[in-house]
């Protein structure tokens, strides 16, 4: 049976175990960087960096990390703050026009339409929805990541899934 | 009786569906990007314990002390103070157990 979350990062402070901590990077790689993917409206190569950073951030804060919380959570919160103060330093340009619904495509939809998709949406709604559809957190933990109340972030999550609607499957046979 | 379910949303479905990402190499990215270990700090219990092993064997060992200050008599040049004879023998030593923890340390 392979190691809890918690037993590895207990090794990794216990003794500076490096392999352990990559162990630790290889398990959440891919969430955070789907987040923060969604996050940049599909810019991989920004994401990836930011994704490197964060998991440097939580090497040098793992000590800080509290078992009550599961680590995956701890580390959408850092990969949420990352991608704030990134904001902040660089206001995102404005996001290219969407490409036209592709009716017949509509069963094909894929990650990269979501993506772009998801760059027409207002920042509020763009983290509500990447943080309330991130891997295993509860709309609760997503709002308590952003800061804000529940009924807030289902807002956002509301307004922002009728936009991404809207684009997405404008065509699509299927509706909901 | 029949069960109804509810439709599916296909915006729920396309927004929940967990794609996993290759690593493609971010691992090991990250790991590059990792601050240098700290030598000093690892180091550290082994300085220490070696310290500690010396004191207690010249505790132990009866007139240790008295033949290591023989022995450094005996060896240093005319010329040369028994202080600074001394002080030449622990950085020697310190010389010798620095290169023994570097190569206990090297990764």
């Amino acid at each position: 049976m392979p190691a809890t979350d918690e037993e590895v990062v207990a090794r990794v402070l216990a003794t500076d175990d490096r392999r352990a901590f990559a162990e630790l990077v290889r398990r959440h790689q891919s969430a955070v960087r789907t987040l923060l993917r969604r996050l940049a409206a599909g810019d991989a190569a920004l994401a990836d960096d930011l994704a490197q950073e964060v998991f440097v951030k939580a090497w040098r804060g793992l000590s800080g990390f509290k078992g009550g919380a599961r680590l995956s959570t701890w580390l959408h919160r850092i990969a949420w703050n990352t991608w704030a103060s990134h904001a902040r330093r660089a206001p995102a340009p404005e996001p290219p026009p969407p490409d036209p619904p592709r009716p017949q495509a509509d069963a094909a939809l894929d990650r990269r339409d979501l993506e772009r998709a998801m760059a027409t949406l207002r920042d509020e709604e763009r983290a509500a929805i990447a943080l309330a559809y991130g891997e295993d957190l509860t709309h609760e933990e997503a709002a308590e990541i952003l800061g804000w109340p529940l009924g807030t972030l289902k807002t956002h999550v509301a307004r922002g899934k009728e936009k991404l609607r809207r684009l997405l499957l404008a065509g699509a046979e299927v509706t909901p | 009786m029949t069960e109804t379910r509810a439709p599916v949303d296909p915006l729920d479905e396309l927004l929940a569906r967990r794609a996993h990402l290759d690593d493609g190499g971010f691992t090991g990215r990250v790991m590059a990007g990792l601050p240098p270990p700290r030598p000093w700090l690892r180091a550290l219990p082994l300085v220490l314990g070696g310290l500690a092993a010396a004191a207690v064997a010249a505790w132990i060992l009866p007139g240790a002390l008295d033949a290591a200050t023989e022995a450094l008599r005996a060896w240093r040049p005319a010329e040369v103070a028994l202080p600074t004879a001394a002080l030449g023998a622990a950085a020697a030593v310190a010389a010798v157990v620095y290169g023994w923890v570097s190569l206990a340390l090297w990764e």
